[in-house]
């Protein structure tokens, strides 16, 4: 124990070093990092021995850390040695949220997209019942598509829209298919309920030449804690979109929305 | 206050004893408030007392976990998504909120005020979740800030759910602060208000816990293996009126009761 608190990053208080001394690598702290990211809606509960094992970390070492973040409130003891997150989060969430873009997450993963096919990759949000694109990389081909930034359209048209309504509940698709009636033919919404289902299973919402005969464009989408559905979106001239472009697009489109999704999803 | 349970939870067996570089993270974490979203280096030395490079190894190993953000351009540091997860991870785990919440969306259409779902801890009350009214004027909630028990009508509401006994051990442990000139900290007032909440059914509130904003709230009941919970709608002051407050509290025991069905339903 006292050789596991001499190997930390830092020292116990009541024998602590001078500030300016510690040599440390951070490794009590990635240690707290570690402990905390164990934390899951599934799995809310921990007990010390769990969370030692999960996380690799001595008992007697964790101990120390875990009762300074329980003194932090970021976590909460249930009883003695059982685990719950504290309450801290709900205000660091809360701080985030207010201040979230999702421009600062999304953009680099559009750039890495961009940089492996050279596409042009646009970020949509859902506000209403519209679809709004509120960034873009572009292709550095000559002839690619040109976008505008703050264009919206209906979710019920093209890639964007489609793979938006697929990331809805159950419950906000019912009260869009509800409001939809007044502008979508019974057929017209039959046909879209059951490309829901495809997109859902698929992932990815595609539209080759329907909304516009000399484009196509292929999209998924998320929702991020904030409770937004955003979506990426690849669009090229029809001409370059050939089928094993279309496979990498969409690996390229999954991998991207699920890191996304790790980094500032909305749980299940 | 500290109530019974969290002093069992506290004085385990063993003492109690903290890393200190990592209660330095914490308090790094901390610095940053809807009033400080951003801080640099220097700012954050010296709010922690440390010295920059010590300060400068916590940012940059709570930045490699995504606990903070670093813009290289500005220097400034930030939170990181991390704690969304955190959040997310924290809310996800609250069982009431997942029943709680379309039935709060159809208050908020309803009524179109703030509804509000709190959750009890030991003596307190955290707001975990709220849909917000669409007026421009409204109150914002005050996530993940302990609330005391006797503040506040989503705190009458739990304080009359209590036993008499740990109400009146409650009451024996406390010191009361007022937050504003209606805030009740005269104990005898206090067991006159909860007994007219047990009567009633509902608790409603003027501006005992945030000035100007006049609550409503019922318990919500459900099994023990639940959190003890209590919805609350939040009206301002201006907006206020008894043919609004009747029809939330119309609306709210019947929204708490549908809460209460799905609940027993999930047991």
């Amino acid at each position: 124990m006292a050789e596991d608190a001499r190997n930390m990053s830092g020292s116990i208080s009541g024998a602590a070093k001078p500030a300016g001394d510690e040599q440390y690598k951070g490794e009590a702290i990635q240690r707290a990092g570690r402990a905390l990211d164990c934390f899951s809606p599934s799995h809310p509960v921990w007990s010390a021995s769990e969370l030692a094992a999960e996380t690799g970390t001595p008992k007697g070492t964790l101990r120390g850390i875990l009762d300074t973040l329980v003194a932090h409130d970021m976590l909460r003891r249930e009883a003695p040695d059982i685990y719950r997150l504290g309450f801290a989060w709900l205000s660091v969430g809360s701080l985030l949220q207010k201040q979230f873009d999702p421009r600062t997450v999304a953009v680099p993963l559009m750039r890495r997209i961009r940089d492996a096919i050279n596409e042009t990759v646009i970020l949509s949000l859902r506000i209403g019942d519209q679809r709004v694109h509120i960034d873009y990389v572009e292709s550095t081909h000559s002839m690619r598509r040109l976008m505008q930034v703050g264009s919206s359209g209906p979710l019920h048209v093209g890639a964007t829209g489609h793979a938006l309504l697929g990331a809805f509940s159950q419950n906000e698709l019912a009260a869009y298919f509800d409001r939809a009636k007044a502008w979508l033919s019974p057929p017209v919404q039959k046909k879209l309920e059951r490309d829901l289902v495809s997109i859902r299973r698929d992932g990815v919402a595609a539209a080759i030449g329907s909304v516009n005969a000399e484009m196509a464009a292929i999209a998924a989408a998320a929702r991020l804690h904030t409770g937004e559905c955003i979506a990426i979106t690849i669009s090229c001239p029809l001409e370059r979109f050939a089928p094993e472009l279309r496979q990498s697009c969409t690996t390229l489109l999954k991998e991207a929305v699920a890191e996304l999704s790790v980094k500032v999803g909305a749980r299940p | 206050v500290r109530s019974e349970e969290s002093e069992r939870k506290r004085s385990s067996e063993r003492p109690e004893k903290r890393v200190g570089i990592v209660s330095r993270a914490c308090a790094m974490i901390e610095c940053f408030t809807s009033e400080s979203k951003t801080a640099g280096l220097a700012q954050l030395s010296s709010s922690l007392g440390l010295p920059k490079p010590t300060a400068f190894r916590i940012a940059t190993v709570l930045s490699r976990m995504e606990l903070l953000e670093h813009n290289p351009t500005t220097g400034a540091y930030s939170l990181g998504f991390a704690g969304l997860r955190h959040a997310d991870a924290l809310l996800g785990s609250i069982r009431v909120r997942t029943a709680a919440r379309p039935v709060m969306e159809e208050l908020r259409d309803a009524i179109n005020e703030t509804i509000v779902l709190s959750i009890r801890e030991g003596d307190f009350r955290f707001n975990v979740d709220s849909v917000e009214s669409t007026h421009a004027i409204g109150q914002t909630q005050q996530v993940g800030r302990p609330i005391p028990l006797y503040a506040g009508a989503a705190s009458r509401v739990m304080l009359a759910g209590m036993a008499e006994d740990e109400f009146e051990r409650y009451l024996h442990r406390l010191e009361p602060v007022a937050f504003s000139e209606t805030t009740i900290t005269n104990l005898d007032e206090l067991r006159a208000a909860t007994r007219l909440v047990r009567r009633d059914g509902f608790a409603a509130t003027a501006g005992e816990y945030t000035l100007g904003s006049h609550a409503v709230a019922c318990l919500i009941a459900a099994p023990p293996t639940y959190e003890i919970a209590a919805l609350h709608v939040s009206i301002p002051r201006a907006r206020r009126s008894s043919a609004l407050e009747k029809r939330a509290i119309v609306a709210l025991r019947a929204g708490v009761e549908k809460i209460s069905k799905a609940l027993a339903a999930a047991v």
